[in-house]
């Protein structure tokens, strides 16, 4: 049987991740897990091994593209992918989203196809 | 408001001497003897507003002087005046291309250039009334522009989640059971209640400020209205489990005030001090006797009632904007929500009776907000504030 995609949720807002959740849980393909800060997200890669994170950008503490810059520097999750989610859709944010390592860009508010799209589009290098 | 400094620069002793007493009066002045002084006094708090600068001079002529003012920027603003008895040709241009604002020719006639730099003056201070009004109307255009986008970040998440559940609910009404229908339901109805209560706060604003809020001024006991408030609050805290802590005296105490609109800064005061509060903590909500201004003349009779939490606390610098409407404290952006309007709010309701409110950290963390209101008798000894609430 074919293994599902380990997919983390970082968000400090309880209503997105919980949209999040609702999105993936029901498409039976998704392993999911969510926290509410960059640093909650750094403290749980090595256990969880996420294939790929939702990454909310604007968060108290540490925010998105400081978290993506940590993980893309860090050899071991080379592998893993990162879509940025971001509530406003100005292009410097999508331009330092990519500058920070991230694979996707996903602004708010987005569908569940759209969300679903883009995770495919990251997932087959996974495998590759 | 404080005398205009004016600098003399002047080589002849005589006529500096001259020059002091005829202006001493009216401004404050310094002497300079000669151009290097001149620019060390020029650049020296308190700056002159003016300088009366003499053209003819041992080293360094006036028309340098005026040069190196010009291009310094700490002097670059400051009014010049030559004056001199060089009948150069050409030598009143040069020095107004300096960028002088006037060119006096000797011997001087007092009282014309008096009236000279009286109006130069004025000229200067309506400038700099305008200046400041454009730079106040700047920073409250920029809070504005501030306010819309968090409103509309505000805004943005509960809408984002109606559109998804109920996007949920026409996708999968068929393949999921009834319990998850109406757990979408639920969602929807919940943010819609959050956005209805962004829009009440706005909506109230929005009146608080046009003045047309109107007050239905009782008297009521306080205590009882902050016990109702509280109660409200009872099972919100226990979930979070945080303590809550009344502490009022036996006797009622008896205030003037909207029981609904008093009602609500507490309700705001207690709902922020809960976001703000950890697990474990208390919040100790305490009602008592008290007197308008404690340390100053104003002794008039008040009730005083204090929330006082064991959270973060209020940045310093955020202390005294905190309850401007549209500034919102720096650890509530990041993360605990709100409009930045709740404080905004209170703070109007509270003016408008007549009472006080303020913020500070407390010593072993958290902070404390307070109100003071006046009581009946505190507001009728004010003949100019009676009764209306407005």
């Amino acid at each position: 049987m074919e293994q599902k995609t380990k997919v983390l949720i970082v968000d400090d807002e309880q209503t997105n991740i919980k949209i999040l959740l609702e999105i993936l849980e029901f498409e039976d393909e998704y392993m999911t897990t969510s926290v509410t800060s960059g640093e909650e997200c750094l403290a749980i890669l090595p256990e969880f091994k996420p294939d790929v994170i939702l990454l909310d950008i604007m968060m108290p503490g540490m925010d998105g593209y400081e978290v993506c810059r940590r993980i893309k520097n860090s050899p071991e999750y080379e592998a893993t992918k990162i879509i940025m989610l971001s509530g406003r859709a100005m292009q410097n944010e999508i331009d330092n989203g990519f500058s920070a390592g991230a694979d996707q860009y996903l602004s708010k508010p987005f569908g569940m196809d759209e969300l679903l799209e883009v995770l495919k589009s990251v997932e087959p290098c996974r495998q590759a | 408001m404080s005398k205009d400094h004016i600098l003399v620069v002047e080589d002849n002793e005589t006529n500096r001497v001259y020059l002091n007493l005829l202006l001493e009066d009216t401004y404050k002045v310094s002497l300079a003897e000669n151009g290097a002084q001149a620019l060390q006094i020029a650049a020296a708090h308190p700056r002159p507003q003016l300088i009366l600068l003499d053209i003819v001079m041992p080293e360094m002529d006036g028309y340098e002087v005026c040069r190196r003012l010009k291009e310094n920027p700490k002097t670059r603003d400051i009014l010049v005046i030559f004056f001199t008895s060089l009948l150069e040709k050409g030598g009143e241009y040069k020095g107004l291309s300096l960028g002088a604002i006037d060119y006096i020719a000797k011997p001087v006639q007092p009282e014309l250039l008096r009236l000279r730099i009286k109006q130069h003056l004025e000229l200067l201070h309506a400038r700099e009334e305008l200046r400041k009004a454009l730079e106040k109307e700047h920073q409250a255009n920029l809070a504005k522009s501030e306010f819309l986008a968090n409103m509309s970040h505000e805004m943005r998440t509960p809408m984002h989640a109606i559109l998804s559940y109920a996007n949920f609910g026409l996708r999968r009404i068929d393949k999921v059971p009834r319990q998850k229908l109406a757990e979408y339901f639920q969602e929807i109805r919940d943010s819609g209640e959050r956005l209805t209560l962004l829009l009440n706060d706005l909506l109230d604003l929005a009146k608080l400020e046009a003045g047309s809020m109107s007050y239905a001024m009782e008297e009521h006991n306080l205590t009882g209205t902050i016990k109702e408030a509280v109660s409200e609050f009872k099972a919100v805290a226990e979930e979070k489990g945080i303590q809550l802590i009344l502490k009022a005296p036996e006797k009622p105490l008896i205030g003037f005030f909207d029981e609904a609109r008093i009602g609500q800064v507490v309700r705001n005061l207690l709902s922020n001090a809960l976001k703000f509060t950890d697990s474990g903590k208390i919040i100790t909500i305490e009602v008592a006797q008290d007197v308008l201004a404690p340390h100053g003349p104003d002794t008039k009779p008040a009730l005083r009632f204090g929330v006082c939490d064991q959270g973060m606390g209020i940045p310093p610098t955020e202390i005294e904007t905190i309850f401007d409407k549209f500034i919102q404290s720096s650890a509530t952006k990041s993360g605990a929500g709100g409009t930045g309007l709740g404080l905004a709010i209170c703070n109007q309701i509270i003016q408008a009776h007549h009472g006080k409110i303020w913020a500070k950290n407390n010593k072993n963390g958290g902070a404390t907000f307070t109100v003071l209101l006046p009581t009946r008798a505190g507001i009728s000894e004010d003949p100019d504030k009676s009764g209306s609430g407005r």
